[in-house]
């Protein structure tokens, strides 16, 4: 029996599909995890004042801030694709976004400015964790964090952890359809069909036991650099101004390689996705393990430069079956 | 004297042992408690946390804000919840049984009690009895006999017996209380509190002989229901204002949502009466979340609104107006505008940061553990003592029976005392 449950979180609304074979389960399995993103919400949310976002935003700067294993990963996974695409994608630079006018309502430190200089040593330039002692530092005063679409993979990823330990096997998650996560497949089917766009012509990716993450330049914009024209929300953290690729961006993760299990395929996700929107094009220090599909044009691109893993399993509308690989349940 | 301060200033028979704010105290001399910085120069407190649910992580989440305060020790009947609790602290000894924790872990001077209520009070008054500074999460007994024992046992202690009802800590609500006991609310007209939230209030179980201690807020041997687990925090903040215990109560509960085969109630409703003909309408749901949980005191000056992390002001047209108004922040609420309580307005308002006091800095449960916290280390008493949380919780599980028997219940003096 499919069970569905939703739940607002992150500016967004999250859903969950899943199934079981005991269909007593479905409900409370699903309050279980929907809860565990709304534990995420109030702890990493920029807008309320009593998050633990806000106390590291708070107290960084000054001292080094114990951490949760889980946030640990957190930050050391975006320490890692903030260095391997070379600064575009860079969580800690809510101080610039806000001086654009892009967070009204966050709650940033007293005295926080953004810095004058963007670029290399700023934002996660300027923050050193240690593994030892699990903590956060901020090593420059004008380091905020804003984790932004990162949470809401984190989210994600924590959520699908907590349905692999009730033994759910198939469910897919999604937050605000830009992010999802698939477990295993729906009964019958080799994957979840994603589409990657509104139209009825958008090419459609099949995800089983993956994560993929969708970012666009369109949705809020900011004042341009001539200070006339609306530029996207997605900063360039190299230089503090509004990405200017107009690329649309998709990142494709396996939760699954052989036996072993990412334990962050959407959290990862998220993050390559926000590069590539500010890149352009798939750098060669993306991890092969991850598929990227980039498009530009228009609001609804028809073309897709597709590279990575994944691409057998993205197809045409009519989507034929895609191979299945060796020791994969989907 | 005017009828309402003669209301608010005399004692009664209902007044026990209230702490009154600083009555007719403004804003702009206001500051209370933000944080414990006093307490990083103190010896650390080693902790002990029994019961390691989704509550328990919380708690563990704000200890690691403490400088002076660590957990050394973790305690749950399921070993896959001890061994999560386990991965989050460094350092920590695991154990499934508290009495062993207890008699093993000879570092741990502090324990709080995070288990299913029925069970508070046997690990409560061991932990008491080990002479141990015991922190209890309200509600504090599902039973009015089993809260006695706990404030029997907590009066014979000489160490700090605390009981987690959060709104006594909370530096929010403590401001609210005193415009409250001040007279900027001028003469209570009424007073409304509700705790809605959409869930299922059962708790996923793999192994079928799990289902007992898992799914206990769905027991009818042990549950206090919604009135209990929920109200008991509510009744409370409202007893704590008045500072007065309400004299009836009648209720009614019915399953709207979840037609699974409880017996428990999902949506209740009680009424709670006090003798000066003050009443307290209290809702509560797991069918729907609109509007969350907060509290409505209505005076005809002004009402105060509190939501947990903020609280608002809202004045009547003919209230007069005070100085430190000019400085306020306020929120649009459809057709109303609250005035934003929040400390330290003046000196923010100075600075242009106004907006930056908006909200509490941190969830309400660090404020209880602070203060927990800080009484163990300066040799204070408990904010909120094992008597006040005898008293909500009485209260509350006699709403819960008003609300399952669909009755009137008064409320007599005895079951209020020890």
């Amino acid at each position: 029996m499919i069970h569905r449950a939703a739940c607002f979180a992150m500016g967004t609304r999250f859903e969950l599909v899943l199934d079981d074979v005991d269909p007593s389960r479905l409900g409370p399995i699903a309050d279980h995890v929907l809860e565990e993103v709304r534990h995420w919400h109030d702890r990493l949310s920029l807008f309320k004042r009593d998050s633990f976002l806000s106390f590291i935003n708070e107290h960084a700067p000054h001292e080094a801030v114990p951490l949760e294993p889980e946030l640990f990963s957190l930050f050391e996974l975006c320490v890692s694709v903030h260095r391997a695409s070379d600064g575009a994608f860079d969580p800690a630079i809510a101080s610039v976004m806000s001086a654009l006018g892009l967070h009204e309502d966050a709650v940033l430190p007293q005295g926080s400015v953004a810095p004058e200089r963007p670029g290399p040593g700023r934002g996660m330039g300027a923050i050193e964790l240690d593994a030892n002692r699990r903590t956060i530092r901020f090593l420059a005063s004008d380091v905020v964090l804003d984790l932004g679409a990162v949470a809401k993979g984190f989210a994600l990823d924590m959520a699908a952890s907590h349905l692999r330990e009730f033994g759910i096997e198939r469910a897919l998650l999604h937050g605000g359809t830009s992010s999802i996560v698939a477990i295993g497949a729906p009964p019958g089917a080799d994957g979840w069909r994603v589409a990657l766009g509104p139209d009825a012509d958008a090419p459609v990716m099949t995800l089983c036991d993956g994560a993929l993450s969708f970012s666009a330049p369109h949705g809020r914009t900011v004042e341009g650099p001539d200070g006339r024209t609306r530029a996207t929300h997605i900063l360039d953290p190299r230089t503090g101004t509004p990405a200017q690729t107009g690329v649309f961006a998709t990142a494709v993760a396996s939760a699954l390689t052989g036996n072993a299990v990412d334990p962050w395929p959407s959290t990862r996700c998220e993050a390559w996705s926000t590069a590539l929107v500010v890149l352009g094009e798939r750098p060669d220090a993306m991890p092969d393990t991850l598929t990227s599909v980039v498009a530009s044009g228009s609001r609804a691109p028809r073309k897709w430069k597709v590279a990575g893993p994944h691409r057998p399993y993205i197809s045409s509308p009519a989507p034929p079956s895609p191979p299945v690989s060796p020791g994969s349940r989907c | 004297m005017s009828d309402s301060e003669s209301q608010r200033l005399s004692l009664d028979r209902r007044e026990f042992m209230f702490t009154t704010g600083t009555a007719g105290a403004a804003m702009l001399a206001l500051t209370p408690e933000w944080s414990f910085a006093s307490l990083t120069r103190a010896e650390p407190v080693n902790i002990a946390i029994i019961g390691a649910g989704r509550h328990a992580r919380a708690m563990l989440d704000e200890i690691a804000k403490f400088e002076n305060a660590r957990v050394t020790a973790i305690c749950d009947i399921v070993p896959s919840r001890l061994q999560a609790a386990l991965r989050r602290v460094q350092g920590a000894t695991g154990y499934a049984d508290h009495k062993e924790l207890l008699s093993k872990a000879t570092d741990v001077t502090a324990v709080l009690v995070v288990t299913p209520t029925h069970t508070h009070k046997t690990i409560a008054i061991d932990a008491i009895s080990a002479g141990k500074h015991v922190f209890i999460e309200a509600p504090l007994a599902h039973t009015i006999e089993d809260c006695a024992e706990i404030a029997r046992a907590a009066r014979s202690s000489s160490k700090v017996v605390h009981v987690g009802l959060y709104a006594r800590s909370n530096p929010i609500y403590k401001l609210a209380r005193t415009f409250f006991r001040s007279d900027s609310v001028r003469d209570l007209v009424m007073m409304r509190a509700q705790s809605n939230r959409k869930n299922e209030w059962r708790v996923p179980v793999s192994d079928a002989k799990d289902e007992k201690a898992l799914n206990w807020r769905l027991d009818p041997d042990v549950s206090i229901g919604l009135p209990g687990e929920l109200g008991c925090h509510q009744i409370d903040v409202i007893s704590w204002y008045l500072g007065k215990y309400p004299t009836s109560v009648s209720g009614t509960g019915s399953i709207r949502l979840h037609k699974d085969g409880r017996t428990i109630p999902d949506t209740t409703h009680a009424t709670f009466m006090f003798e000066d003909g003050a009443r307290l309408d209290w809702s509560a749901t797991i069918a729907s979340s609109y509007e969350g949980q907060y509290e409505v005191l209505y005076g005809t000056n002004a009402t105060i609104k509190l939501a947990w992390t903020a609280a608002w002001m809202f004045k009547e047209a003919d209230a007069p107006t005070q100085g430190w108004e000019v400085y306020a922040n306020r929120q649009r609420f459809h057709n109303d505008e609250g005035i934003t309580l929040i400390a330290d307005a003046t000196k923010l308002a100075s600075q242009g940061k106004l907006k930056e006091g908006v909200g509490l800095p941190n969830p309400p449960v660090y404020y209880a553990i602070g203060d927990f916290v800080d009484a163990i280390a300066n040799g204070k008493p408990p904010v909120v003592t094992a008597e006040e949380g005898l008293r909500a919780t009485a209260i509350a599980i006699l709403a819960n029976q008003a609300v399952l028997g669909g009755k009137r219940i008064e409320i007599s003096d005895d079951v209020l005392k020890v």
